[in-house]
């Protein structure tokens, strides 16, 4: 076998290596700290029809660097705004991560209607609006993290 | 003898003591608060939480954020001095109905009945009909006016609610609208 030959097999073999290991971390990570997802659905010729998985942990590494990327400090504008019902507020998202499962809120009309849900790990968020709707499914831990920054 | 068999009894009482306390702590974590607005015309609202969220949230309420509170009623202010002291006099006298109030188109009725503060009301106007119970566990009415002041503990009377167990607190009906709060071990708030 050629040089040229053997450098390139290693090149490739490190290559799938490293996608195999990106896989296997991606996936861990699902595992771990779950999935974001965002579903919109908007009727018409021109509506927005979007479906959004994101990790979660990407979200968490987000909520990280968030200040150092923003000068504004702010989690410390939203303890300003929520005042001395902050640790009311963190309290509430805290209970909702340990919450069984359960629908929390349901807000009904002939119109539109809005569900909160707690499913297993995940906070499920649906609001319809005519034959518009926008779905969001979080990890019950986000909600914990940002319970610590605004507590 | 009895010194042999004291440290037994002690501890078997210390541990029933500790059973019944831990018994009583997964009772109420089972249970949930269900608030539930129904109106003809709004549509319907429906809030089912665990009752040990309610409990939490009681204890971070801040002490001085639980605010002033006025009751009005037949437009006077009654202060919660006041509100206490009426209580305290209620608390030391056997079940009875306190308050009685018939007029043509009102009725309202305040009694205590097993240390429950009951108030029951109804309106009857022209072209409308309104009728409100509330049944407040005398715990839950102590706690709200713990507070020092002019203000109500909210925080404790949530706790002391959390404590109560399952049974009716408000309800409210009116022309095309209902409104009830309850506590029950379902998580679902159709299931009453």
């Amino acid at each position: 076998m050629k040089k040229a030959t053997k450098v390139l097999l290693v090149l490739a073999a490190s290559f799938g290596l490293l996608l195999l290991g990106s896989g296997f971390l991606l996936a861990a990570s699902i595992v771990q700290t779950g999935l974001v997802t965002v579903k919109v659905h908007e009727s018409g010729p021109d509506g927005t029809h979007l479906y959004l998985p994101v990790p979660a942990i990407l979200v968490h590494a987000g909520l990280t660097v968030l200040p150092a990327l923003i000068e504004d400090d702010v989690w410390e504008d939203v303890r300003c705004d929520l005042g001395e019902w902050a640790p009311v507020a963190a309290e509430a998202l805290r209970s909702v991560e340990d919450a069984p499962d359960a629908v929390l809120v349901e807000v009904e009309n002939e119109r539109e209607s809005v569900r909160i849900e707690k499913v297993g790990r995940s906070l499920e968020i649906r609001v319809r609006d005519g034959k518009d709707s926008f779905e969001i499914s979080l990890p019950a831990s986000l909600l914990g993290r940002v319970a610590r920054e605004i507590a | 003898m009895i010194r042999k068999y004291l440290p037994i009894a002690l501890l078997t009482l210390g541990l029933g003591a500790l059973q019944a306390h831990a018994a009583h702590a997964a009772d109420t974590d089972d249970l949930w608060i269900h608030i539930h607005v129904r109106d003809a015309e709004e549509g319907r609202v429906s809030i089912n939480l665990p009752i040990s969220v309610v409990e939490r949230m009681g204890n971070v309420i801040p002490a001085d954020t639980r605010g002033k509170a006025r009751l009005r009623f037949d437009d006077e202010d009654i202060s919660v001095a006041d509100l206490r002291q009426i209580w305290a006099d209620l608390r030391k006298h056997p079940d009875a109905t306190f308050i009685t109030v018939d007029e043509a188109d009102s009725k309202v009725r305040v009694a205590k009945i097993a240390g429950n503060l009951v108030v029951r009301a109804q309106d009857r106007g022209a072209g409308r009909h309104e009728q409100v119970e509330m049944k407040i566990p005398g715990a839950v009415v102590d706690a709200l006016l713990s507070a020092p002041g002019e203000q109500l503990n909210m925080g404790a009377a949530l706790k002391a609610l959390a404590h109560e167990g399952e049974g009716e607190i408000v309800t409210v009906t009116g022309d095309g609208e209902t409104v009830r709060i309850w506590i029950d071990a379902s998580s679902e708030s159709s299931a009453r």
